[in-house]
């Protein structure tokens, strides 16, 4: 396999976990966990298709995928911040939910096809060697997620909406006395984090893999929610990290002529993964970085005024 | 909170309310779930109420559904027993399914590694190989919980851990563990007679009732039920601590490592108890079928259950009874699926019900 | 002059469990003349902060009018909008640790971009402009100290220029010059107009600085006093100390406590070069030894800050030493599990009420906690636990309907009490004396409980106990230590016998002034 292609379905993989993990760290930033991205990404990735086949709109999908992920994230959202509710339980609820309704949503469409997204190459930069088809020649969803990466880092870092939301989730209540809407705020975070979500879930079906299988995430959006730690919730981080989850996404496919059993080959994203972060969470415990970087600060806690 | 002319609020309530009254929350939170799923069902032209009716009428008045439910009870009651003791501590093992899954790989190994062994001496050795097996699947998941420093560590842990026990009994049944005889499909061969555990004659409840039953009343008894606002044990005491207020409890000495290994040696065992008992007196095989997402429905069980050994055990019947009814949702044309639509909502409300055990609504209309 | 702000019968209550109602305000009626600088005095839980909070929130009933026009404050964004800054009393709700001050200021950003540099341009402007001291606004604020938290607190109330300013307790973390200073920049805020609200419980400093004064008693007024009056008080500041002391508690005095003399008993506990960091890295305990005897209080004085938590912290084990060693009854016990130190005879009662108790559990299994292992085996003895703790909720008059009333239904002096009966009544093996840490243990206690806890420290004093008394409340050192070292950036800078210590002297040292 050429080293071109192997590149080009690394992007492909990364742009997958990429665009949900830049929601996820908007939403974390605010200062609510959101467990629920693979529900988020399965659902929107049947309706984004089911959408799709029906209005032969590659747009429509996009856009009924990313409504999709909005609204699911709207209900956890309403239990974690007007209700207060334990976020790690909500978020499990809604994946289980959100499996769930895939399977729903997506009962009419198994089997059939798509036009799907087509790539289009940039002029001039696609001609760069290996660069150039590897990056440069895709659809427009993985060009939007080259763009939301420093979009994503100048709100949080150089307007004043990012350090009000960062204010919100490391201590909610500093930025409550000196006026902001907390619950607004939080609101708005998870929110736009499940339209991501949902944009990811509708890269799946409509631009990566055009097809509609029941449970096709394969609970690939959990990876997701070790990403947003591996970044450090930070989106230049959040593209890194990505990447190097496509590879070892991509990296079991090297493997397959070699004679070692499918399964263990099939093992082998989520063993990487494990140990990845099981590595990286345990080197965030030393001390002396702990207060400087990691998670904000009132991440899962609940908000009470006064 | 307005509302066009009604003003809502919330109001903390003066006590708590009594055994009755959050019975009869909880269970407002199980048909609140069925009743936003009736209306999803609606939505796909299902009609709901005669789906509802036909689940629970095949679930408890049916001879084989009756006996499917308690069969299906099983193992829900062994994975939301275990669950409910680290929730109480605030651990999150989401990954029972894999534990409950290395369960049945461990039964089939000894089954078939000790075939020769009497029943009475085999049995008890697949129950202790699945206990330890699930228990190990568990521990890296109570150490990474105290160990690395984010929210949600135990929860992404566990989850990821069932994909390589999902993958393991796929490589076993495909390779060195194929049934010669069986045309094909990926299983193992049936367990031989000496390993399996007995069956009612003419149904698939298995005598791992008995041990279920036995332990959800050892945990209650022992870790759960309080008299004159007491635990029994001191590890009861312990794991209410932890699940309220680690700090605190490692201010006194209390070690949250040694209550994570503990909840979730606990979870895990019975996780994988519940897969020896799937596979040696179920299906009486290893088939990477074996789960149909048991270990994410004893979630909700232990949940619903309000992580009271005796409400997991009502919880577990009413799921059960759901596994049991499912094939009428088949029938109707819906994925199976569906269940977890009924899992997932249900989990959304019984944690709002938890919020009206604490707090109640006034509501007053404005002028 | 006119009145700028009037609140009238203001009432607001909580609702503890057992549908108890507290009234925290209890129809109270407030004004603020233009320009003046008027005091809300109280002891801790008189309601004076729940009052002022009324401006932020609705309060059951009652009227709030600004300029003569009647208001509706929802939210701490009306407040703003109507030009009230607040200072407010707890920073930890306030200030973001992790970020600079200048992120820190968010009214300072207006508009969508972010400038950084403005920012900071305009807050070094304000510290000069406002007297507050010279920070660099690109620090991070966990490296302040906590007179310089407040101080950044202070600003951030005054920088959007209200017409109506609130300090909540502005002085609890500064030395006597930052608070000279302090009420300098009040005077000029008053010459510039602007009305000033100082909320306090120290009664000197109610005297010194205000035009008015407003006493409030469990929830309810009990006195406005007058210009005029308080022009009296100011006169002859010792009586007047005594009035107030008697309309906010009943008594001239707030606190009886007589210490009797004590030969010193052995030593229990030893400190040796002790190093300790923080969360960040940084060494804030540096080299620190001291020794602690039975029958004696070691009160170690200092403004909060200094490393009194970390040192506090290392003494348990709930952090690590870095280097130094720690001696109990001879023994090396330095960096030991935290039970085995628990077990050798050492109680805490620590400033961080969250890490001792479990709000949601009932007293009982509060109290439990330090003797719930003394059961034999594996199970708990109900009777003997029913017994014990019965009997402490006896000695130490806690007041809660029930032993299973959940701790979060009790008041904040109850459940320190609840705290220091548990930690106070422990017995440690072998018959030795107890190590009893106390750290800051009647902060924002009412007096009655205040007292209550003053004197069973002097009481296991007298009974043998070796007590480290941590404290940033100046008169709690001087009234309880029979000798006194002063912490400051992590080193003992003097010790005094707390016989011939002068409140002037363990003052200048808490400030870091060291004579000579």
């Amino acid at each position: 396999m050429s080293l071109e292609l192997v590149g080009s379905s690394i992007v492909t993989a990364a742009t997958f976990f990429l665009i949900p993990t830049l929601g996820e760290i908007l939403a974390e930033r605010s200062g609510i966990l959101n467990l629920g991205i693979e529900g988020m990404i399965i659902s929107s990735a049947a309706g984004a298709f089911g959408a799709t086949y029906l209005t032969g709109s590659v747009l429509a999908g996009v856009l009924a995928g990313m409504a999709l992920g909005g609204l699911l994230a709207f209900v956890h959202g309403a239990i974690s911040i007007t209700f207060n509710r334990n976020q790690v339980v909500s978020g499990i609820s809604l994946t289980i939910f959100g499996t769930g309704l895939s399977g729903l949503i997506g009962r009419d469409f198994v089997g059939r096809t798509i036009t799907a997204l087509e790539p289009i190459p940039i002029p001039g930069l696609s001609a760069i060697p290996f660069f150039g088809p590897v990056f440069f020649n895709k659809d427009l969803l993985v060009y939007a997620s080259y763009l939301l990466v420093p979009i994503l880092w100048f709100i949080l870092f150089r307007t004043r909406p990012g350090i009000v939301i960062r204010t919100v989730g490391e201590n909610p209540t500093a930025a409550y006395t000196q006026g902001v809407n907390v619950v607004l705020v939080r609101y708005v975070c998870v929110i736009m984090g499940g339209i991501l979500c949902g944009l990811g879930g509708a890269y799946l079906t409509v631009a990566w893999l055009p097809a509609w299988t029941e449970g096709m995430t394969g609970g690939r959006g959990w990876i997701v929610i070790a990403l947003t730690v591996v970044a450090l919730w930070h989106p230049i981080a959040a593209f890194v990290g990505s990447y190097i989850f496509g590879i070892f996404q991509v990296i079991q496919f090297t493997f397959q002529l070699s004679g070692i059993p499918v399964a263990f080959i099939n093992m082998l994203p989520y063993l990487s993964t494990i140990t990845f972060m099981v590595i990286w969470g345990i080197l965030l415990s030393r001390q002396k970085v702990k207060r400087i970087i990691g998670a904000p600060s009132a991440l899962c806690v609940p908000f009470e005024k006064g | 909170m307005k509302l066009g002319f009604i003003e809502l609020e919330m109001k903390k309530r003066g006590e708590k309310p009594n055994l009755a009254g959050s019975l009869v929350i909880r269970l407002l939170s199980f048909v609140m779930g069925l009743g936003v799923v009736a209306m999803i069902f609606l939505l796909q032209g299902v009609n709901p109420i005669l789906l509802y009716l036909n689940i629970f009428r095949v679930a408890f008045f049916t001879r084989y559904g009756l006996a499917e439910t308690l069969s299906r009870m099983i193992p829900l009651l062994l994975i939301g027993l275990g669950l409910a003791v680290t929730f109480r501590a605030k651990i999150d093992n989401i990954g029972a399914e894999g534990q409950f899954l290395v369960g049945a790989i461990a039964a089939t190994g000894i089954a078939f590694v000790f075939a020769d062994l009497p029943s009475i001496l085999l049995i008890p050795l697949m129950f202790a190989g699945g206990f330890a097996m699930g228990a190990l699947w568990a521990i890296p998941v109570a150490i990474f919980r105290v160990k690395g420093e984010f929210k949600g560590s135990d929860v992404v842990l566990s989850f990821l851990m069932v994909f390589p026990a999902f993958f393991l009994i796929q490589y076993l049944v495909n390779g060195p563990w194929k049934d010669p005889e069986g045309w094909g499909f990926t299983q193992s061969p049936l367990f031989p007679e000496n390993a399996r555990i007995f069956q009612i004659p003419g149904t698939r409840i298995h005598l791992t009732i008995l041990l279920a039953l036995a332990l959800t009343f050892l945990v209650y008894y022992y870790l759960v039920r309080s008299k004159d606002g007491l635990p029994e044990t001191k590890l009861g005491y312990e794991i209410d601590v932890v699940g309220e207020n680690p700090e605190a409890g490692e201010a006194v000495g209390i070690n949250f490592l040694k209550i994570a290994l503990v909840t979730m040696i606990i979870s895990g065992g019975f996780a994988g108890l519940a897969g020896v008992g799937e596979a040696a007196g179920n299906i009486l095989r290893l088939r990477p079928e074996i789960s149909t997402g048991l270990g994410f429905t004893g979630i909700v069980v232990a949940f619903l259950g309000g992580l009271n050994p005796l409400g997991v055990l009502a919880s577990s019947v009413f799921f059960a009874g759901i596994l049991a009814g499912g094939v009428e949702i088949q029938i109707a044309g819906l994925p199976v699926t569906v269940i977890d639509l009924f899992n997932g909502a249900i989990l959304f409300f019984v944690l709002l019900a938890e919020m009206f055990l604490r707090y109640r609504i006034e509501w007053r209309i404005l002028k | 002059m006119e009145t700028v702000l009037e609140m009238q019968n203001i009432c607001k209550s909580y609702f503890g469990e057992g549908g108890v109602e507290i009234k925290a305000n209890d129809n109270v009626t407030f004004t603020l003349k233009s320009g003046e600088v008027h005091a809300l005095l109280g002891e801790n839980g008189a309601g004076k902060s729940t009052l002022v909070m009324n401006l932020c929130r609705e309060p059951d009933s009652g009227l709030v009018t600004l300029n003569g026009e009647e208001v509706e404050l929802r939210s701490p964004h009306d407040a703003l909008e109507h030009g009230i800054g607040i200072s407010y009393q707890d920073l930890t709700r306030t200030l973001v640790e992790r970020h600079t001050i200048a992120e820190n200021i968010l009214s300072l950003t207006k508009g969508f971009l972010l400038s950084l540099t403005a920012v900071e341009n305009a807050i070094k402007k304000a510290f000069i402009e406002y007297d507050l001291g010279e920070l660099d606004p690109r620090m991070s604020v966990w490296k302040l100290s906590g007179g310089e938290k407040q101080r950044v607190e202070i600003l951030k109330a005054l920088i959007t220029d209200p017409n109506i300013l609130i300090l909540d307790e502005p002085t609890s973390m500064l030395t006597p010059p930052e608070v000279d200073r302090l009420f300098s920049l009040i005077e000029i805020l008053k010459k510039k107009g602007k009305s000033i609200v100082i909320i306090t419980h120290h009664l000197g400093e109610a005297i010194r600085i205000s035009d008015r004064i407003t006493v409030l008693r469990g929830g309810q007024v009990v006195e406005t006093l007058d210009e005029g009056r308080v022009r009296e008080l100011k006169k002859k500041p010792v009586e007047g100390r005594r009035e107030l002391a008697q309309l906010m508690v009943g008594r001239d005095v707030l606190y009886d406590l007589k210490r009797k003399a004590m030969q010193e008993g052995p030593m229990v506990l030893k400190v040796e070069n002790l190093c300790v960091n923080n969360d960040m890295g940084v060494q804030v305990v540096n080299s620190l030894g001291f020794e602690v005897r039975a029958n004696h209080i070691l009160g170690i004085a200092g403004i909060a800050g200094n490393g009194q938590r970390e040192l506090v912290e290392a003494l348990v084990h709930w952090r690590d030493v870095k280097s130094g060693s720690i001696f109990l009854h001879g023994t090396d016990v330095t960096n030991k599990p935290i039970k085995q130190i628990r077990d050798s005879g050492v109680s805490l009662i620590p400033e961080n009420r969250k890490r001792a108790l479990i709000l949601d559990m009932s007293v009982r299994e509060n109290l439990m906690m330090s003797y719930y292992m003394d059961s034999p085996g594996l199970r708990i003895d109900r009777r003997a636990m029913i017994e014990k703790t019965d009997a402490l909720i006896e000695r130490f008059s806690i007041e809660t309907p029930s032993p299973l009333a959940p701790v979060r239904s009790l008041s904040g002096g109850n459940r320190q009490k609840v705290i220091v009966a548990r930690e106070m009544s422990r017995q440690p093996p072998k018959g030795r004396p107890l190590l009893l840490i106390a750290e800051n243990p009647t902060f924002g206690l009412d007096v009655a409980t205040t007292q209550f806890v003053r004197q069973e420290l002097l009481r296991m004093r007298e009974e043998g106990a070796a007590v480290t008394l941590v404290s940033s409340d100046l008169t709690e050192i001087l009234t309880l230590s029979d000798t006194i070292a002063v912490l400051y950036r992590g080193e003992i800078i003097g010790v005094l016998d707390s016989e011939s210590a002068t409140r002037e002297e363990v003052g200048l040292l808490m400030g870091g002034v060291v004579d000579q």
